[in-house]
């Protein structure tokens, strides 16, 4: 119970940082999954890699990231072998690939919404500006039949 | 000064260094870069990551340094798929920041075309609305025109030839009470004091007091006459009239029915042929009464009447001239301000007229000094 809020939270923290992390560099970015990662230093450890990947495959746009997702998933497979092994150095390698890949992966899904989001954004935008046109058409119209009327 | 400068130079040159390593794979290490070589990164790759995410291009440099450092091979294979791996999150992510800066620019555009299309919307609303006041205010001018036709033919004495045309007399009393009551407000509305508004308002109601249509009628134009003479008396309160009152003269001259148009001498008003004779047709006493509502309502300067023949007229012509022209100005005199100058001056060629100098769009003067010929003021004429 206590090691699950405790992976909660630190997801929180990391996705918070990262978000901020991302609006500093491109805002604005409304609506991005956040992916997350370790800080700096810090080594990730299996349940908290376990649970991203979870939180990761179930989310709509997975598909985008089955191969990095994949990855992960043999990565962390592997850290759980290097730790049921106690072999310290190879479940190290083995939990910072898996993060990697995950990062990759959680990259690639908001990706997939980016696009999704200029696609509707720019229909949205040809839409409008169609509707100005039509504007601009109807009001030419009035003025030409309101000038029809004022002529003796 | 030198000691900094010279730490940024050594780090501009690490990570241009650094830069080239990464993007001729693995040079110096040992390692040959081949096809399928984890720490091989493309040129084109690099610089876009580094440029898009530096943070996560950070790491694949971390990663690949990692890589490099190991002599385990199969240590080495996990660092390079990681390097690879964050790498292609950084290519990722530049794509999706792209992505979201055309999605806001796209944003932008949405907002700037339905912001225009708001303006053009609400532009075109007010012009329709506009139009259909423009139809209302033409329906509104015909009829009172229409009303001001009957109300003069019955002061004209036509009365007797339009029996039974009492509904219609009705319907013009109506039209004219509700006129006179809009100039009333409009005299108010320029500071005329209530006690003279007052004085213009209506005796009674007209209706119930047993009235025929004809004396209805009759009723309803004098209400309106003095109404118009308190926007008159109104607008006098003024030195010299507005842009607003010039307009506002035209326009009361094309709903009468009166031929106006503006010189450098004044607004013009064109006299009837039928008013130089010596008995006056049905024309005439029409232009006449039409002139006169004009005068009350626009008080501003003299009147000039200009039909006094030219200095190479005979002797004969003179004197008709003359004579028309005092008979007129005491025609005049009846239906205008007592105080008000009436000043008879030579014609200039042109056809006998009636100028308002004080409306000029470039008023020349506020007061005509008398004119060479006669001047008569109405304060000279007989009481109306």
């Amino acid at each position: 119970m206590f090691a699950r809020r405790l992976t909660s939270l630190a997801l929180g923290t990391v996705c918070a940082l990262f978000a901020a992390h991302v609006h500093a560099q491109a805002a604005p970015i409304g609506g991005l999954f956040a992916p997350a990662a370790p800080g700096a230093g810090r080594e990730p450890e299996v349940a908290e890699i376990a649970a991203l990947l979870e939180q990761l495959t179930r989310h709509a746009d997975a598909r985008d990231a089955r191969t990095a997702l994949a990855r992960a998933r043999d990565a962390l497979v592997r850290a759980r072998e290097a730790v049921r092994a106690k072999d310290q150095p190879r479940a190290t390698l083995a939990k910072q690939s898996a993060w990697a890949s995950l990062g990759l992966a959680s990259r690639r899904i908001a990706l997939a919404a980016a696009k999704r989001a200029q696609i509707v954004a720019e229909l949205r935008a040809r839409r409008a500006e169609a509707a100005c046109r039509t504007a601009e058409q109807r009001l030419a119209m009035a003025r030409q039949a309101d000038a029809h009327a004022r002529t003796p | 000064m030198k000691a900094r400068g010279l730490v940024r130079a050594c780090a501009a040159i690490r990570a241009s260094a650094l830069l080239l390593a990464l993007a001729s794979g693995c040079a110096g290490s040992g390692l040959r870069p081949g096809r399928h070589d984890p720490l091989r990164f493309a040129r084109a790759d690099v610089l876009a990551a580094r440029r898009g995410a530096p943070d996560l291009f950070a790491r694949a440099q971390r990663a690949r340094a990692d890589a490099l450092a190991t002599d385990d091979p199969e240590a080495r294979a996990e660092h390079g798929e990681r390097a690879r791996a964050w790498l292609a999150a950084a290519l990722a992510e530049t794509r999706r920041i792209a992505h979201m800066r055309a999605a806001s620019a796209a944003e932008a555009r949405v907002v700037a075309a339905e912001t225009r299309r708001a303006e053009l919307e609400r532009a075109r609303v007010e012009l329709e609305r506009e139009a259909e006041r423009a139809a209302v205010a033409a329906g509104g001018r015909e009829q009172l025109a229409h009303a001001l036709q009957r109300a003069e033919s019955d002061a004209l004495g036509d009365a007797a030839r339009s029996r039974g045309l009492d509904e219609e007399r009705a319907q013009a009393a109506e039209l004219l009470r509700a006129r006179a009551r809009l100039v009333r407000a409009a005299a108010i509305a320029l500071q005329l004091p209530s006690q003279r508004a007052a004085v213009a308002a209506p005796a009674s109601s007209g209706r119930a007091d047993g009235a025929t249509a004809h004396q209805r009628l009759a009723a309803a134009r004098a209400e309106l006459e003095r109404a118009e003479s308190a926007l008159g008396e109104a607008r006098a309160l003024s030195r010299e009239p507005s842009a607003q009152e010039r307009a506002a003269l035209f326009e009361l001259a094309r709903e009468r029915g009166l031929e106006a148009r503006e010189s450098s001498r004044g607004v013009v008003f064109p006299l009837p042929d039928g008013l130089r004779g010596a008995r006056l047709d049905r024309a005439a006493r029409v232009w006449l009464l039409r002139i006169a509502a004009v005068l009350r309502a626009h008080p501003h300067g003299p009147v000039q009447l200009q039909v006094a023949p030219a200095a190479n007229a005979s002797a004969a012509e003179r004197h008709s001239g003359t004579t028309a022209g005092a008979r007129i100005a005491a025609m005049l005199a009846k239906v205008t301000r007592r105080d008000r100058a009436i000043a008879i001056e030579p014609s200039d060629g042109s056809d006998a007229a009636l100028v308002l100098p004080a409306y000029a769009t470039a008023a020349p003067v506020a007061a005509v000094p008398p004119g060479p010929q006669a001047c008569l003021s109405a304060a000279h004429a007989p009481a109306r």
